[in-house]
Protein backbone atom coordinates (compact mmCIF):
# COMPACT_ATOMS: atom_id res chain seq x y z
CA UNK A 1 0.00 0.00 0.00
CA UNK A 2 1.22 3.50 -0.79
CA UNK A 3 2.02 6.11 1.87
CA UNK A 4 -1.12 7.28 3.69
CA UNK A 5 -2.31 10.74 2.72
CA UNK A 6 -2.27 13.03 5.77
CA UNK A 7 -3.27 16.17 3.95
CA UNK A 8 -6.51 17.87 4.80
CA UNK A 9 -8.43 20.82 3.43
CA UNK A 10 -9.93 23.43 5.74
CA UNK A 11 -12.41 25.71 3.95
CA UNK A 12 -10.48 25.33 0.71
CA UNK A 13 -7.08 25.84 2.36
CA UNK A 14 -4.86 22.78 1.92
CA UNK A 15 -2.78 21.63 4.92
CA UNK A 16 0.07 19.16 4.39
CA UNK A 17 -0.81 17.46 7.69
CA UNK A 18 -3.55 17.95 10.30
CA UNK A 19 -1.44 19.46 13.09
CA UNK A 20 -2.11 23.09 13.95
CA UNK A 21 -0.21 25.33 16.38
CA UNK A 22 -2.90 26.44 18.86
CA UNK A 23 -3.42 30.14 19.48
CA UNK A 24 -1.55 31.74 22.36
CA UNK A 25 1.43 29.43 22.17
CA UNK A 26 4.58 30.93 20.60
CA UNK A 27 2.63 32.71 17.84
CA UNK A 28 3.85 36.14 18.91
CA UNK A 29 6.15 37.05 16.03
CA UNK A 30 6.66 36.26 12.37
CA UNK A 31 9.95 34.50 13.16
CA UNK A 32 8.27 32.19 15.67
CA UNK A 33 5.34 31.41 13.34
CA UNK A 34 7.86 30.49 10.65
CA UNK A 35 9.93 28.42 13.08
CA UNK A 36 6.91 26.41 14.24
CA UNK A 37 5.74 25.95 10.64
CA UNK A 38 9.16 24.74 9.59
CA UNK A 39 9.31 22.37 12.56
CA UNK A 40 6.38 20.39 11.14
CA UNK A 41 3.00 22.05 11.81
CA UNK A 42 0.42 21.98 9.02
CA UNK A 43 -0.88 25.40 10.06
CA UNK A 44 0.04 28.03 12.62
CA UNK A 45 -2.30 30.32 14.54
CA UNK A 46 -1.20 33.70 15.84
CA UNK A 47 -1.73 34.89 19.39
CA UNK A 48 -5.13 36.61 19.51
CA UNK A 49 -4.94 40.24 18.52
CA UNK A 50 -7.41 43.00 19.29
CA UNK A 51 -8.06 46.56 18.24
CA UNK A 52 -5.39 48.13 20.46
CA UNK A 53 -2.10 46.96 22.05
CA UNK A 54 -2.52 45.34 25.47
CA UNK A 55 0.25 44.58 27.95
CA UNK A 56 -1.81 41.85 29.63
CA UNK A 57 -1.55 40.90 33.30
CA UNK A 58 1.59 40.96 35.45
CA UNK A 59 3.49 37.69 35.86
CA UNK A 60 2.96 34.88 36.57
CA UNK A 61 0.52 34.58 33.67
CA UNK A 62 1.03 30.87 33.25
CA UNK A 63 1.98 28.06 35.60
CA UNK A 64 2.64 24.36 35.28
CA UNK A 65 0.71 22.77 38.16
CA UNK A 66 1.69 19.20 37.42
CA UNK A 67 -1.13 17.73 35.33
CA UNK A 68 -1.53 20.68 33.00
CA UNK A 69 -1.16 24.43 32.77
CA UNK A 70 -3.18 27.30 34.15
CA UNK A 71 -3.01 30.62 32.33
CA UNK A 72 -4.47 34.08 32.34
CA UNK A 73 -2.27 36.16 30.09
CA UNK A 74 -4.79 38.97 29.78
CA UNK A 75 -4.91 38.91 25.96
CA UNK A 76 -1.59 40.70 25.64
CA UNK A 77 -0.99 41.63 22.02
CA UNK A 78 0.64 44.42 20.04
CA UNK A 79 -2.64 45.36 18.31
CA UNK A 80 -4.15 44.33 14.99
CA UNK A 81 -1.93 46.57 12.83
CA UNK A 82 1.34 45.13 14.22
CA UNK A 83 -0.05 41.60 14.05
CA UNK A 84 -1.10 42.12 10.44
CA UNK A 85 2.50 43.00 9.57
CA UNK A 86 3.82 39.89 11.31
CA UNK A 87 1.27 37.76 9.43
CA UNK A 88 2.26 39.22 6.09
CA UNK A 89 5.90 38.27 6.57
CA UNK A 90 5.08 34.84 8.00
CA UNK A 91 2.68 34.09 5.18
CA UNK A 92 5.24 35.02 2.57
CA UNK A 93 7.71 32.54 4.09
CA UNK A 94 5.25 29.73 4.79
CA UNK A 95 3.14 29.84 1.65
CA UNK A 96 5.83 28.15 -0.46
CA UNK A 97 5.80 25.27 2.01
CA UNK A 98 2.03 24.85 2.02
CA UNK A 99 1.75 25.85 5.66
CA UNK A 100 -1.37 27.87 6.43
CA UNK A 101 -1.29 31.00 8.58
CA UNK A 102 -4.39 31.55 10.69
CA UNK A 103 -5.02 34.91 12.37
CA UNK A 104 -6.70 34.77 15.77
CA UNK A 105 -8.77 37.80 16.70
CA UNK A 106 -10.72 38.99 19.75
CA UNK A 107 -12.59 42.17 20.59
CA UNK A 108 -14.40 43.87 23.43
CA UNK A 109 -17.70 44.39 21.62
CA UNK A 110 -19.63 42.70 18.82
CA UNK A 111 -18.98 45.71 16.57
CA UNK A 112 -15.21 45.71 17.24
CA UNK A 113 -14.98 42.05 16.17
CA UNK A 114 -15.89 43.22 12.67
CA UNK A 115 -13.39 46.06 12.73
CA UNK A 116 -10.55 43.77 13.83
CA UNK A 117 -11.55 41.18 11.21
CA UNK A 118 -11.54 43.82 8.50
CA UNK A 119 -8.13 45.15 9.51
CA UNK A 120 -6.50 41.73 9.84
CA UNK A 121 -7.85 40.75 6.42
CA UNK A 122 -5.48 43.26 4.81
CA UNK A 123 -2.66 40.84 5.67
CA UNK A 124 -4.49 38.05 3.81
CA UNK A 125 -4.25 35.30 6.45
CA UNK A 126 -5.46 31.98 5.06
CA UNK A 127 -8.16 31.77 7.72
CA UNK A 128 -9.37 33.87 10.65
CA UNK A 129 -10.03 32.24 14.02
CA UNK A 130 -12.52 34.15 16.13
CA UNK A 131 -11.75 33.92 19.85
CA UNK A 132 -15.08 34.46 21.60
CA UNK A 133 -13.82 33.34 25.03
CA UNK A 134 -13.37 36.91 26.22
CA UNK A 135 -15.57 39.42 28.04
CA UNK A 136 -18.08 41.70 26.32
CA UNK A 137 -17.42 45.09 27.91
CA UNK A 138 -20.86 46.29 26.80
CA UNK A 139 -22.54 43.63 28.93
CA UNK A 140 -23.41 44.68 32.48
CA UNK A 141 -21.39 41.82 33.99
CA UNK A 142 -18.81 41.44 31.22
CA UNK A 143 -20.40 38.22 30.04
CA UNK A 144 -18.23 36.24 27.62
CA UNK A 145 -19.29 36.27 23.95
CA UNK A 146 -19.26 32.47 24.00
CA UNK A 147 -21.77 32.33 26.87
CA UNK A 148 -24.95 32.23 24.82
CA UNK A 149 -25.76 30.89 21.35
CA UNK A 150 -27.38 34.25 20.54
CA UNK A 151 -24.32 36.45 21.20
CA UNK A 152 -21.91 33.89 19.72
CA UNK A 153 -24.00 34.02 16.53
CA UNK A 154 -24.07 37.84 16.59
CA UNK A 155 -20.26 37.94 16.67
CA UNK A 156 -20.08 35.36 13.88
CA UNK A 157 -22.43 37.37 11.64
CA UNK A 158 -20.54 40.59 12.28
CA UNK A 159 -17.18 38.97 11.40
CA UNK A 160 -18.63 37.28 8.30
CA UNK A 161 -19.94 40.65 7.07
CA UNK A 162 -16.50 42.19 7.56
CA UNK A 163 -14.26 39.79 5.66
CA UNK A 164 -14.16 37.48 2.65
CA UNK A 165 -11.64 35.20 4.37
CA UNK A 166 -13.16 31.98 5.78
CA UNK A 167 -13.69 32.14 9.54
CA UNK A 168 -13.25 29.59 12.29
CA UNK A 169 -15.16 30.21 15.52
CA UNK A 170 -13.33 28.88 18.59
CA UNK A 171 -15.71 27.51 21.21
CA UNK A 172 -15.39 27.32 24.96
CA UNK A 173 -16.10 24.16 26.96
CA UNK A 174 -17.33 26.24 29.87
CA UNK A 175 -20.87 26.82 28.65
CA UNK A 176 -23.90 24.64 29.06
CA UNK A 177 -24.16 23.10 25.63
CA UNK A 178 -21.28 23.36 23.21
CA UNK A 179 -23.20 21.56 20.45
CA UNK A 180 -25.98 24.13 20.60
CA UNK A 181 -23.47 26.97 20.32
CA UNK A 182 -21.76 25.17 17.44
CA UNK A 183 -25.07 24.97 15.60
CA UNK A 184 -25.81 28.63 16.24
CA UNK A 185 -22.47 29.89 14.92
CA UNK A 186 -22.67 27.64 11.86
CA UNK A 187 -26.15 28.97 11.11
CA UNK A 188 -24.72 32.48 11.48
CA UNK A 189 -22.09 31.74 8.84
CA UNK A 190 -19.08 30.17 10.56
CA UNK A 191 -17.05 28.28 7.95
CA UNK A 192 -15.32 26.11 10.54
CA UNK A 193 -15.17 25.47 14.27
CA UNK A 194 -12.30 24.96 16.65
CA UNK A 195 -12.78 23.53 20.11
CA UNK A 196 -11.95 23.66 22.87
CA UNK A 197 -10.56 26.80 24.42
CA UNK A 198 -9.19 26.39 27.96
CA UNK A 199 -11.37 24.79 30.60
CA UNK A 200 -12.36 26.59 33.73
CA UNK A 201 -11.64 28.96 35.10
CA UNK A 202 -9.52 27.12 37.62
CA UNK A 203 -7.43 28.23 40.54
CA UNK A 204 -4.06 27.10 41.90
CA UNK A 205 -2.87 28.37 45.27
CA UNK A 206 0.54 28.52 46.88
CA UNK A 207 0.07 26.99 50.31
CA UNK A 208 3.07 28.73 51.93
CA UNK A 209 2.03 32.31 51.13
CA UNK A 210 -1.67 31.40 50.52
CA UNK A 211 -1.46 33.48 47.32
CA UNK A 212 -3.03 32.45 44.01
CA UNK A 213 -0.16 31.42 41.75
CA UNK A 214 -1.19 33.41 38.68
CA UNK A 215 -1.65 37.15 39.00
CA UNK A 216 -5.26 37.11 37.74
CA UNK A 217 -6.04 34.60 40.57
CA UNK A 218 -8.07 32.41 38.20
CA UNK A 219 -7.24 31.14 34.76
CA UNK A 220 -7.94 28.66 32.00
CA UNK A 221 -6.75 25.07 32.33
CA UNK A 222 -5.02 23.32 29.45
CA UNK A 223 -2.88 20.26 28.87
CA UNK A 224 -3.32 16.55 29.46
CA UNK A 225 -5.89 17.09 32.21
CA UNK A 226 -8.51 18.43 29.80
CA UNK A 227 -8.03 16.05 26.87
CA UNK A 228 -10.99 13.72 27.60
CA UNK A 229 -13.29 16.74 27.92
CA UNK A 230 -11.99 18.10 24.62
CA UNK A 231 -12.64 14.75 22.91
CA UNK A 232 -16.20 14.70 24.22
CA UNK A 233 -16.79 18.27 23.02
CA UNK A 234 -15.41 17.46 19.57
CA UNK A 235 -17.65 14.39 19.45
CA UNK A 236 -20.72 16.45 20.36
CA UNK A 237 -19.90 19.22 17.87
CA UNK A 238 -19.14 16.80 15.03
CA UNK A 239 -22.56 15.20 15.48
CA UNK A 240 -24.35 18.56 15.71
CA UNK A 241 -22.62 20.10 12.67
CA UNK A 242 -21.38 17.12 10.66
CA UNK A 243 -20.35 18.88 7.46
CA UNK A 244 -18.37 21.66 9.11
CA UNK A 245 -14.56 21.48 9.31
CA UNK A 246 -13.52 21.08 12.93
CA UNK A 247 -10.17 21.66 14.63
CA UNK A 248 -9.96 19.57 17.79
CA UNK A 249 -7.87 21.22 20.50
CA UNK A 250 -7.23 20.34 24.13
CA UNK A 251 -4.38 18.33 25.62
CA UNK A 252 -3.12 16.85 22.36
CA UNK A 253 0.42 15.68 23.05
CA UNK A 254 0.81 12.39 21.20
CA UNK A 255 -0.33 10.76 18.00
CA UNK A 256 -2.77 8.75 20.10
CA UNK A 257 -4.38 11.94 21.40
CA UNK A 258 -4.62 13.32 17.87
CA UNK A 259 -6.06 10.11 16.41
CA UNK A 260 -8.65 10.08 19.20
CA UNK A 261 -9.66 13.61 18.20
CA UNK A 262 -9.98 12.64 14.54
CA UNK A 263 -12.06 9.56 15.38
CA UNK A 264 -14.29 11.83 17.47
CA UNK A 265 -14.77 14.05 14.41
CA UNK A 266 -11.87 16.49 14.07
CA UNK A 267 -10.44 17.40 10.65
CA UNK A 268 -7.33 18.92 12.18
CA UNK A 269 -5.77 18.85 15.65
CA UNK A 270 -4.48 21.80 17.65
CA UNK A 271 -1.30 21.44 19.71
CA UNK A 272 -0.38 23.92 22.42
CA UNK A 273 0.60 23.06 25.97
CA UNK A 274 2.36 19.87 24.83
CA UNK A 275 5.17 21.99 23.39
CA UNK A 276 6.27 22.53 27.00
CA UNK A 277 7.00 18.84 27.58
CA UNK A 278 7.73 17.64 24.04
CA UNK A 279 9.28 20.66 22.32
CA UNK A 280 8.71 21.64 18.71
CA UNK A 281 9.31 18.05 17.55
CA UNK A 282 5.78 17.32 18.77
CA UNK A 283 4.29 18.19 15.36
CA UNK A 284 6.49 15.71 13.48
CA UNK A 285 6.02 13.06 16.18
CA UNK A 286 2.24 13.34 15.92
CA UNK A 287 2.28 13.30 12.11
CA UNK A 288 4.54 10.23 11.99
CA UNK A 289 2.41 8.43 14.57
CA UNK A 290 -0.80 9.11 12.63
CA UNK A 291 0.86 7.79 9.45
CA UNK A 292 1.91 4.60 11.24
CA UNK A 293 -1.60 4.12 12.59
CA UNK A 294 -3.12 4.64 9.14
CA UNK A 295 -0.71 2.15 7.57
CA UNK A 296 -1.52 -0.42 10.28
CA UNK A 297 -5.27 0.04 9.72
CA UNK A 298 -5.08 0.36 5.95
CA UNK A 299 -6.53 3.85 5.97
CA UNK A 300 -5.54 5.80 2.86
CA UNK A 301 -6.95 9.13 4.01
CA UNK A 302 -7.85 10.79 7.29
CA UNK A 303 -11.49 10.70 6.19
CA UNK A 304 -11.35 6.90 6.41
CA UNK A 305 -11.49 7.06 10.19
CA UNK A 306 -12.73 10.59 10.88
CA UNK A 307 -15.93 10.76 12.92
CA UNK A 308 -16.06 6.98 13.08
CA UNK A 309 -16.63 6.44 16.77
CA UNK A 310 -17.92 2.91 17.23
CA UNK A 311 -21.50 3.51 18.30
CA UNK A 312 -22.22 1.69 21.52
CA UNK A 313 -25.32 2.12 23.61
CA UNK A 314 -24.75 4.07 26.84
CA UNK A 315 -25.33 1.79 29.81
CA UNK A 316 -27.83 4.08 31.50
CA UNK A 317 -29.23 5.54 28.34
CA UNK A 318 -28.88 8.95 29.98
CA UNK A 319 -25.98 11.35 29.51
CA UNK A 320 -24.57 12.74 32.74
CA UNK B 1 6.77 23.01 38.30
CA UNK B 2 5.07 25.44 40.69
CA UNK B 3 7.16 28.13 42.40
CA UNK B 4 8.87 27.07 45.64
CA UNK B 5 8.08 29.68 48.24
CA UNK B 6 10.90 30.15 50.75
CA UNK B 7 12.33 32.69 53.20
CA UNK B 8 14.97 35.26 52.44
CA UNK B 9 17.80 34.36 54.85
CA UNK B 10 20.21 37.18 54.12
CA UNK B 11 20.28 40.51 52.28
CA UNK B 12 23.59 42.17 51.38
CA UNK B 13 23.89 45.72 50.00
CA UNK B 14 26.39 45.55 47.13
CA UNK B 15 26.33 49.13 45.89
CA UNK B 16 23.90 52.04 46.33
CA UNK B 17 21.22 50.40 44.20
CA UNK B 18 22.07 46.70 44.14
CA UNK B 19 21.36 44.03 46.75
CA UNK B 20 22.12 40.35 46.99
CA UNK B 21 19.35 38.06 48.28
CA UNK B 22 20.18 34.69 49.80
CA UNK B 23 17.26 32.25 49.86
CA UNK B 24 16.53 29.36 52.19
CA UNK B 25 16.87 26.86 49.36
CA UNK B 26 19.41 25.34 46.98
CA UNK B 27 19.48 24.71 43.26
CA UNK B 28 22.14 22.00 42.95
CA UNK B 29 21.99 21.40 39.20
CA UNK B 30 22.01 25.03 38.07
CA UNK B 31 24.76 26.15 35.67
CA UNK B 32 26.27 29.64 35.48
CA UNK B 33 24.28 31.74 33.03
CA UNK B 34 20.99 30.03 33.84
CA UNK B 35 18.23 32.01 35.54
CA UNK B 36 15.30 31.66 37.90
CA UNK B 37 11.90 33.36 37.80
CA UNK B 38 11.56 35.15 41.13
CA UNK B 39 8.00 35.70 42.35
CA UNK B 40 6.73 38.25 44.84
CA UNK B 41 3.28 36.77 45.57
CA UNK B 42 0.56 39.19 44.56
CA UNK B 43 2.93 41.51 42.69
CA UNK B 44 4.90 40.12 39.73
CA UNK B 45 7.57 37.65 38.68
CA UNK B 46 10.84 38.43 36.85
CA UNK B 47 13.92 36.55 35.62
CA UNK B 48 17.23 36.83 37.47
CA UNK B 49 20.60 35.24 36.86
CA UNK B 50 21.69 32.69 39.44
CA UNK B 51 24.69 33.89 41.44
CA UNK B 52 25.22 30.80 43.62
CA UNK B 53 23.65 27.34 43.91
CA UNK B 54 23.70 26.64 47.63
CA UNK B 55 22.22 28.57 49.16
CA UNK B 56 20.38 29.89 46.12
CA UNK B 57 21.52 33.48 45.64
CA UNK B 58 20.55 36.29 43.26
CA UNK B 59 21.70 39.88 42.93
CA UNK B 60 19.21 42.55 41.92
CA UNK B 61 19.60 46.19 40.92
CA UNK B 62 16.63 48.41 41.80
CA UNK B 63 15.64 49.55 38.32
CA UNK B 64 11.84 49.19 38.20
CA UNK B 65 8.74 48.66 40.36
CA UNK B 66 9.44 44.95 40.87
CA UNK B 67 13.09 45.24 41.85
CA UNK B 68 12.32 48.24 44.09
CA UNK B 69 9.62 46.18 45.85
CA UNK B 70 12.09 43.34 46.28
CA UNK B 71 14.58 45.79 47.83
CA UNK B 72 11.90 46.63 50.43
CA UNK B 73 11.72 43.01 51.54
CA UNK B 74 13.37 41.98 54.81
CA UNK B 75 15.07 38.84 56.02
CA UNK B 76 12.44 36.22 56.82
CA UNK B 77 10.03 37.46 54.15
CA UNK B 78 8.72 34.90 51.67
CA UNK B 79 9.57 34.87 47.97
CA UNK B 80 8.84 32.27 45.32
CA UNK B 81 11.17 30.91 42.68
CA UNK B 82 11.11 28.42 39.84
CA UNK B 83 13.95 27.25 37.62
CA UNK B 84 16.70 26.79 36.72
CA UNK B 85 15.77 27.84 33.20
CA UNK B 86 17.62 28.35 29.96
CA UNK B 87 20.97 27.50 28.46
CA UNK B 88 23.86 28.72 30.57
CA UNK B 89 27.55 29.17 29.77
CA UNK B 90 29.44 26.20 28.36
CA UNK B 91 32.51 26.01 30.60
CA UNK B 92 34.02 22.84 29.15
CA UNK B 93 37.53 22.81 27.63
CA UNK B 94 38.97 25.47 29.88
CA UNK B 95 41.52 27.81 28.30
CA UNK B 96 42.25 31.47 29.03
CA UNK B 97 38.89 32.82 30.09
CA UNK B 98 38.07 36.48 29.69
CA UNK B 99 34.83 37.43 31.45
CA UNK B 100 33.45 40.83 30.47
CA UNK B 101 30.68 42.36 32.59
CA UNK B 102 28.85 45.64 32.53
CA UNK B 103 26.70 46.91 35.41
CA UNK B 104 24.77 44.13 37.17
CA UNK B 105 25.88 41.69 34.45
CA UNK B 106 28.93 41.03 36.63
CA UNK B 107 26.72 39.06 39.04
CA UNK B 108 26.00 36.30 36.50
CA UNK B 109 29.68 36.20 35.54
CA UNK B 110 30.72 35.81 39.18
CA UNK B 111 29.03 32.38 39.23
CA UNK B 112 30.90 31.41 36.05
CA UNK B 113 34.20 32.74 37.47
CA UNK B 114 33.85 30.76 40.70
CA UNK B 115 32.98 27.61 38.74
CA UNK B 116 36.02 28.09 36.46
CA UNK B 117 38.26 28.63 39.48
CA UNK B 118 37.11 25.32 40.92
CA UNK B 119 38.33 23.78 37.67
CA UNK B 120 41.64 25.66 38.11
CA UNK B 121 41.13 27.50 34.82
CA UNK B 122 42.86 30.85 34.26
CA UNK B 123 40.30 33.66 34.57
CA UNK B 124 40.34 37.39 33.94
CA UNK B 125 37.27 39.39 34.90
CA UNK B 126 36.82 42.78 33.26
CA UNK B 127 34.12 44.90 34.84
CA UNK B 128 32.75 48.26 33.91
CA UNK B 129 30.33 50.82 35.26
CA UNK B 130 29.52 54.48 34.87
CA UNK B 131 31.43 55.51 38.00
CA UNK B 132 33.28 53.68 40.77
CA UNK B 133 30.10 53.40 42.86
CA UNK B 134 28.43 51.45 40.02
CA UNK B 135 31.03 48.68 40.07
CA UNK B 136 29.59 45.46 41.36
CA UNK B 137 31.18 42.49 43.12
CA UNK B 138 34.71 43.87 42.96
CA UNK B 139 35.59 42.38 46.36
CA UNK B 140 33.91 39.07 45.66
CA UNK B 141 35.69 38.69 42.34
CA UNK B 142 39.03 39.66 43.89
CA UNK B 143 38.48 37.01 46.58
CA UNK B 144 38.37 34.34 43.86
CA UNK B 145 42.03 35.08 43.12
CA UNK B 146 41.42 35.97 39.50
CA UNK B 147 42.91 38.75 37.41
CA UNK B 148 40.62 41.81 37.63
CA UNK B 149 40.41 44.69 35.13
CA UNK B 150 38.30 47.77 35.77
CA UNK B 151 36.94 50.57 33.62
CA UNK B 152 34.58 53.43 34.48
CA UNK B 153 33.04 55.84 32.06
CA UNK B 154 33.98 58.85 34.21
CA UNK B 155 37.46 57.50 34.90
CA UNK B 156 36.90 57.48 38.68
CA UNK B 157 38.29 53.92 38.83
CA UNK B 158 40.51 52.02 36.42
CA UNK B 159 40.62 52.82 32.73
CA UNK B 160 38.36 55.61 31.47
CA UNK B 161 35.64 54.46 29.09
CA UNK B 162 33.54 51.38 28.45
CA UNK B 163 34.68 48.04 29.82
CA UNK B 164 36.25 47.18 26.46
CA UNK B 165 38.80 49.96 27.16
CA UNK B 166 40.26 47.91 30.01
CA UNK B 167 40.92 44.69 28.13
CA UNK B 168 44.48 45.30 26.86
CA UNK B 169 46.62 42.14 26.73
CA UNK B 170 43.87 40.02 28.21
CA UNK B 171 42.11 40.10 24.85
CA UNK B 172 45.14 38.78 22.98
CA UNK B 173 45.61 35.95 25.48
CA UNK B 174 41.92 34.96 25.68
CA UNK B 175 40.76 31.68 24.16
CA UNK B 176 37.21 32.16 25.38
CA UNK B 177 35.07 35.19 26.19
CA UNK B 178 32.00 35.17 28.43
CA UNK B 179 29.98 38.38 28.60
CA UNK B 180 26.95 39.76 30.39
CA UNK B 181 25.76 43.35 30.46
CA UNK B 182 23.80 46.00 28.57
CA UNK B 183 23.02 45.07 24.98
CA UNK B 184 25.19 47.89 23.53
CA UNK B 185 28.13 46.39 25.42
CA UNK B 186 27.27 42.91 24.16
CA UNK B 187 27.20 44.16 20.58
CA UNK B 188 30.68 45.65 21.04
CA UNK B 189 31.97 42.41 22.58
CA UNK B 190 30.40 40.33 19.80
CA UNK B 191 32.14 42.43 17.14
CA UNK B 192 35.44 42.24 19.00
CA UNK B 193 35.22 38.47 19.41
CA UNK B 194 34.30 37.87 15.79
CA UNK B 195 37.07 40.20 14.55
CA UNK B 196 39.68 38.50 16.76
CA UNK B 197 38.23 35.05 16.13
CA UNK B 198 37.81 34.29 19.85
CA UNK B 199 34.87 31.99 20.72
CA UNK B 200 32.45 34.07 22.79
CA UNK B 201 29.28 33.39 24.78
CA UNK B 202 27.02 36.32 25.59
CA UNK B 203 24.04 36.47 27.93
CA UNK B 204 21.07 38.36 26.47
CA UNK B 205 18.00 39.86 28.18
CA UNK B 206 14.46 40.15 26.87
CA UNK B 207 11.04 40.72 28.50
CA UNK B 208 9.92 37.33 29.79
CA UNK B 209 6.59 35.84 30.75
CA UNK B 210 6.45 32.02 30.98
CA UNK B 211 10.20 31.40 31.28
CA UNK B 212 9.84 27.88 29.86
CA UNK B 213 9.56 28.29 26.13
CA UNK B 214 5.88 28.35 25.23
CA UNK B 215 4.58 31.93 25.32
CA UNK B 216 7.03 33.36 22.76
CA UNK B 217 7.30 36.69 24.57
CA UNK B 218 11.13 36.68 24.67
CA UNK B 219 11.61 35.98 20.96
CA UNK B 220 14.91 37.19 19.49
CA UNK B 221 14.52 36.71 15.75
CA UNK B 222 12.69 33.44 16.44
CA UNK B 223 15.09 32.19 19.13
CA UNK B 224 13.60 31.98 22.61
CA UNK B 225 15.86 33.80 25.04
CA UNK B 226 14.34 31.81 27.95
CA UNK B 227 15.09 28.43 26.42
CA UNK B 228 17.53 28.69 23.48
CA UNK B 229 19.40 31.33 25.56
CA UNK B 230 19.87 33.44 27.54
CA UNK B 231 23.47 32.57 26.60
CA UNK B 232 24.18 32.63 22.86
CA UNK B 233 27.47 32.41 20.98
CA UNK B 234 28.73 35.48 19.13
CA UNK B 235 28.31 33.55 15.88
CA UNK B 236 24.65 32.79 16.70
CA UNK B 237 23.94 36.39 17.64
CA UNK B 238 25.57 37.73 14.49
CA UNK B 239 22.85 35.90 12.53
CA UNK B 240 19.93 37.28 14.57
CA UNK B 241 18.86 40.61 13.03
CA UNK B 242 16.98 41.68 16.18
CA UNK B 243 20.09 41.42 18.40
CA UNK B 244 21.24 44.93 19.28
CA UNK B 245 18.31 46.44 17.43
CA UNK B 246 14.86 45.24 18.53
CA UNK B 247 13.28 44.30 21.82
CA UNK B 248 9.62 43.68 22.70
CA UNK B 249 7.44 45.08 25.47
CA UNK B 250 4.79 43.25 27.51
CA UNK B 251 2.26 43.52 24.66
CA UNK B 252 4.69 41.91 22.23
CA UNK B 253 5.16 45.15 20.29
CA UNK B 254 8.63 45.53 18.82
CA UNK B 255 10.74 48.59 19.66
CA UNK B 256 14.14 49.68 18.43
CA UNK B 257 16.90 50.18 20.97
CA UNK B 258 17.89 53.82 21.14
CA UNK B 259 21.07 54.87 19.33
CA UNK B 260 24.27 52.89 19.61
CA UNK B 261 25.15 54.68 22.85
CA UNK B 262 21.95 53.36 24.47
CA UNK B 263 22.39 52.14 28.00
CA UNK B 264 20.14 50.39 30.41
CA UNK B 265 19.31 51.48 33.99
Amino acid sequence: MSEPDLSVELCGIPLRNPTVLASGILGLSEDLLIRVGESGAGAVVTKSCGLKPRAGYPNPVIADWGAGLINAVGLSNPGVEATAQEIQTAKHALKRKNIAVIASIFAESVWDFGTVAEKISSAQPDLIEVNISCPNVEHEFGQFFCATPYVAAQVTRRVKQSTKIPIIVKLSPNEANIAEIAKAVVQAGADAISAINTLGPGMVLDIESRAPIISNRIGGISGAAIHPIAVRCVYDIARATPRVPLIGIGGNATARDAIEMIIAGAHAVGVGSAILSRGLDVFDEITRGIAEYMTRHNYARLADFRARVLETAPVSGVRP
Amino acid sequence: MLPRVVKITNIIAENPYTKTFVLDDAIPNAMPGQFIMLWLPGLDEKPFAIVARAPLTITVAAVGPFSRALHERAMGDLVGWRGAFGRGFDLNDAGENLLIGGGYGVAALYFAASELRERHAPVTVAMGGRASQDLLFENRVNALGVNVLIATEDGSRGARGFVTAALGDALTRATRILACGPEAMLVAVMKLALAKNIPAQLSVERYMKCGFGICGQCTLSGKLVCQDGPVFTATELSKLPEFGRVHRDASGAAHFFQGSGARRI
